[in-house]
């Protein structure tokens, strides 16, 4: 496939990178805010993988449809707000004391995520030469893959209404009413992943 | 959404045509390339709407592009 050349290696190990400062490492690596470098650096890998884009657009084009490249698109970045999101509530112990700083710092980087992602959707649709048609098969996946969401999303509510019922005195303890809207927003990024990752799914499923 | 049991004859129809484009004939009917590659290869089945759509711009008669095969 024309889209993977050895040059995009370099964008994809930036944004590794930029991932794990940002959600894995220590809070301060030499001394710097962590969470600061890998959000800069995340903001130059895209607008690194922009550039690359750009030059690609016409074989882009050819290979996918704009709503394609929108459901993964969607795909990526949901997946990065849901590590983000779950890998800074398993460091808190899945447990949020609401005076506490780091309960309002879990929103920073799924603050960021949720900025960066419709300025991406943005620039990909003004690099469609075309008209970027959505028609009655983008439509008919973007139903499928909604029903595919709220399917997930029920499963998983059910799921922990269950658990908050007959988890034991350990688990009601973990849920005051913080952690219990944090969980439930970690339910919605789940729904949205299953919705985008159904979507990309159905798209590849219709190529030769 | 599968063909299943809908044949069609896009991609030879295109060809005596004067050898159309996916991307001219996805222009002439209102949708993507990517949506006529998926139609040609049988994987997915149009509305009735983009069936007769498909037929007109071919310039044949919406049996001769889709047939039934239980």
């Amino acid at each position: 496939m024309a889209l993977m050349h050895l040059r995009n290696l370099p964008a994809a190990a930036l944004a590794v990178v930029a991932a794990y400062l940002m959600w894995l490492a220590p809070d301060r690596v030499f001394g710097i805010d962590s969470g600061g470098l890998g959000s800069a650096l995340l903001l130059a890998t895209a607008w690194l993988v922009i550039w690359l884009w750009q030059r690609v657009a016409a074989v882009a084009e050819d290979h996918a449809s704009l709503d394609q490249q929108l459901a993964l698109l969607g795909l990526g970045f949901s997946v990065a707000i849901g590590i983000s999101f779950f890998a800074r509530l398993q460091r808190l112990g899945w447990s949020l004391d609401p005076s506490a700083a780091e309960t309002w710092v879990l929103g920073r980087n799924v603050l960021l995520m949720l900025i960066l992602w419709p300025i991406s959707a943005a620039i990909l649709r003004s690099l469609r030469r075309d008209e970027g048609i959505e028609d009655e098969r983008d439509r008919a996946i973007a139903t499928r893959a909604s029903a595919h969401a709220y399917s997930v999303l029920a499963i998983a509510v059910i799921a922990l209404i269950v658990q908050l019922g007959f988890g034991g005195a350990a688990f009601q303890a973990l849920a005051n009413p913080v952690s219990v809207a944090h969980w439930l927003i970690g339910l919605l990024i789940v729904s949205t992943v299953a919705e985008h990752l159904s979507a990309t799914l159905q798209y590849r499923r219709d190529q030769p | 959404m599968s063909a299943g049991a809908i044949q069609n004859q896009i991609r030879r129809l295109r060809f005596e045509q004067g050898e159309l484009t996916q991307k001219e004939l996805a222009r002439r009917c209102g949708v993507t390339r990517q949506t006529i590659i998926a139609l040609e290869a049988g994987r997915y089945a149009p509305s009735l709407e983009l069936a007769f759509r498909l037929a007109h711009a071919l310039g044949v008669g919406i049996e001769v592009v889709f047939q039934y095969r239980p």
